[in-house]
């Protein structure tokens, strides 16, 4: 390619004017780490949502690998006004992948900012940077025979934790709402300073990844799913590994189960007789999840029959519900919250429990007991291949631990997403009183017709339940813009004002959850 | 059910106390400002072919989720090319996350591979 004749260029930036910027980009980081030729960015552009690939391909891939040279970034991003949008692995699948909010972009990856800085193996915290994935933290655990574990996302083995957590993405243990498990962060600010939250910028402290709050505003918040800051380093607190770790599931035979589900896991999950994050996952969850293709059952387009989803559950042993959940503590105290639980599904005259001496090596069982054990995998990827054809979107609602708006919900999605051809497949991950209902709008990318359906079936996903009061907690890049508006104007209006004056040439991540100064209107 | 015997547990208490005993003997108070480009080991890099094989593809290639690509033997550059496009669902993997020399070394790999025993 002619290095002044880029293919992709930044929204208002001309090509002089970027063929500038790009120079003084490989001066501060050398040639090879400035990345410009189409087959070096190709990667990046391999998304999952039902738009096209062209509206978010890069212009260019800077790597940075240290602290200094992200600073070096942002003051050559203010002299050129170049918007650069930050990875960190680039796994956020469904939600954008790699790729840019928008075409032109510069991606700036920190994969290559892969130390662990500090584990602390008494007060169970980490100090990670950006590129750090989970499974080099397992495999640092392990080879160290620390006695702490993980908690992380079904990409585990290949995301990392600084990504997951600035997007506010949730795991399947008792630490799985991470952001709550997130205890100091560094950030490269716009004008090139470095924050340090919490007790960071105290001088010879040694409370940072301990204390969360610091002093005065305590401000990590506003820097999750949010484009004020570059997060450089990250802490956060690890489980110690308990003696004992007893996985067990709850199988529930019909989809009207729902409510009762929900009204029986609530008491035991805020009691914590429960600790982690439960899952309810719907029977295409679990097929998909064990490798069960729709090719097997169905030929043709449209929603997968009732009839068909009895005959799965029925053939690979599933529930039309499929409850995970773990005890963790010394055997004694298993025991005793096994009685608890055991006795009131018993009481409650429903619900099939198998415990893991049962279920033996089994999937979906096996990967699900691996992740509330902070054991890496990839097997939910199998969820892609019920439809196949790459197209994935999560549809993430957030709903009351409530019996009847957790049915409200899936009925309603279930019947916009069969409206539009379109499976439901779903599961709640249940925090202390919420539920994330996430939904996995699978579609076959290859098929223009169903790409299409799916675009117009999130629409009205969003649009729908909006009108009952709904909102997701976190969309992917394609419709950032139309989820910020479901959360009022004031609030839209406060982040452009912070936007303005920490990023008053808005070069960090424009369009990030809907901020960016160019396009929005009062 | 995950079990660690009493006497592992020990062991492991006194291995870690062991290692803060001499972490803390050997190394200053730790504090924030301190808190700059250390490395504890593990640092990310891969060590071959195998490794990436292991550490990334293998969680999907040896499991049925994709299809398997040992034994078979695929040219290293069918595997650069799918690695760097992606193929449907399978994600694609940048330079940063695997450089063009492990992504060599991994054709390789793979080229050299026997069939899985079924």
């Amino acid at each position: 390619m002619n290095e002044q004749n880029h293919d992709v260029l930044p929204r208002g930036v001309s090509q002089q004017e970027f063929q500038k910027a790009i120079e003084a980009f490989q001066k501060l980081l050398g040639d090879k780490n400035v990345l410009t030729r189409p087959e070096q960015l190709i990667a990046y552009t391999k998304i999952m949502m039902p738009v096209d690939d062209a509206e978010h391909a890069p212009s260019a891939t800077l790597v940075a690998t240290t602290v200094k040279q992200v600073q070096e970034v942002v003051k050559i991003c203010n002299t050129y006004k170049i918007p650069i949008w930050t990875i960190s692995t680039g796994r956020n699948f469904g939600y954008g992948s790699a790729a840019p909010h928008h075409r032109g972009q510069v991606i700036l990856d920190l994969k290559k900012m892969n130390k662990i800085i500090h584990v602390d193996p008494e007060l169970c915290t980490a100090l990670v940077e950006p590129g750090v994935t989970y499974g080099q933290l397992y495999d640092y655990l392990q080879e160290n025979n620390l006695p702490l574990m993980l908690s992380f996302s079904a990409p585990s083995a290949i995301a990392g934790p600084v990504g997951n957590t600035m997007d506010r993405g949730v795991g399947y243990t008792p630490y799985g709402e991470h952001f709550m498990m997130q205890c100091g962060m560094e950030l490269v600010l716009a004008n090139g300073e470095v924050l340090r939250t919490g007790m960071g910028g105290v001088k010879g402290d040694n409370s940072w990844q301990v204390f969360k709050w610091g002093y005065g505003p305590t401000l990590d918040g506003m820097f999750t799913q949010a484009n004020y800051g570059i997060c450089t380093k990250m802490g956060f607190w690890l489980m110690p590994r308990p003696p004992v770790i007893k996985p067990f599931e709850i199988r529930y035979e019909h989809e009207s189960d729902i409510a009762d589900i929900v009204e029986l896991l609530r008491p035991l999950r805020i009691t914590q007789v429960i600790p982690n994050s439960v899952v309810i996952a719907n029977v295409l969850w679990e097929a998909g999840s064990a490798n069960v293709r729709r090719s097997e059952y169905m030929t043709g387009r449209g929603a997968t029959p009732d009839s068909v989803l009895k005959q799965i559950q029925h053939d690979k042993n599933l529930g039309a519900w499929n409850v995970y959940a773990a005890l963790y503590g010394t055997q004694e105290q298993v025991d005793v919250n096994w009685k608890i639980v055991t006795e009131t599904i018993k009481k409650s005259g429903k619900g099939t429990i198998i415990t893991q001496e049962e279920a033996g090596d089994t999937q979906p069982f096996k990967y699900r007991a691996e992740l509330m054990s902070g054991v890496p995998n990839l097997q939910e990827f199998g969820l892609y291949n019920w439809r196949g054809g790459g197209g994935s979107m999560w549809f993430a609602p957030v709903s009351q631990a409530r019996g009847n708006e957790c049915d409200k919900q899936k009925t309603l999605a279930k019947k916009i997403l069969n409206k539009h051809g379109l499976d439901y497949v779903g599961e709640f991950i249940v925090g202390w009183r919420d539920m994330h209902h996430v939904i996995d709008v699978l579609y076959d990318r290859t098929s223009r017709e169903e790409t299409e359906s799916a675009y117009r079936c999130f629409h009205e996903l969003i649009n729908e339940f909006e009108k009952e009061g709904y909102a997701v907690y976190r969309v992917n890049t394609a419709f950032m813009e139309r989820v910020a508006q479901s959360y009022g104007p004031v609030k839209r209006r406060v982040e452009h004002a912070i936007k303005r004056a920490l990023d008053p040439n808005n070069i960090l991540a424009p369009g990030k959850s809907g901020i960016d100064l160019d396009t929005f209107e009062e | 059910m995950f079990f660690l015997k009493d006497d592992l547990v020990v062991k492991r208490i006194f291995t870690i106390s062991m290692t803060l005993s001499m972490a803390l003997f050997i190394l200053p108070a730790y504090a924030a400002e301190e808190a700059v480009e250390r490395d504890l080991g593990n640092s990310g890099q891969w060590s071959g072919g195998e490794n990436v094989y292991a550490k990334v593809c293998g969680y999907c290639h040896d499991t049925g989720i994709g299809p398997s690509i040992k034994g078979r033997q695929l040219p290293p550059e069918y595997i650069t090319h799918v690695v760097r496009h992606g193929f449907r669902a399978m994600p694609a993997f940048p330079e940063p996350y695997i450089s063009n020399e492990d992504l060599k070394s991994l054709g390789q790999y793979i080229q050299q591979t026997t069939p899985e025993k079924k």
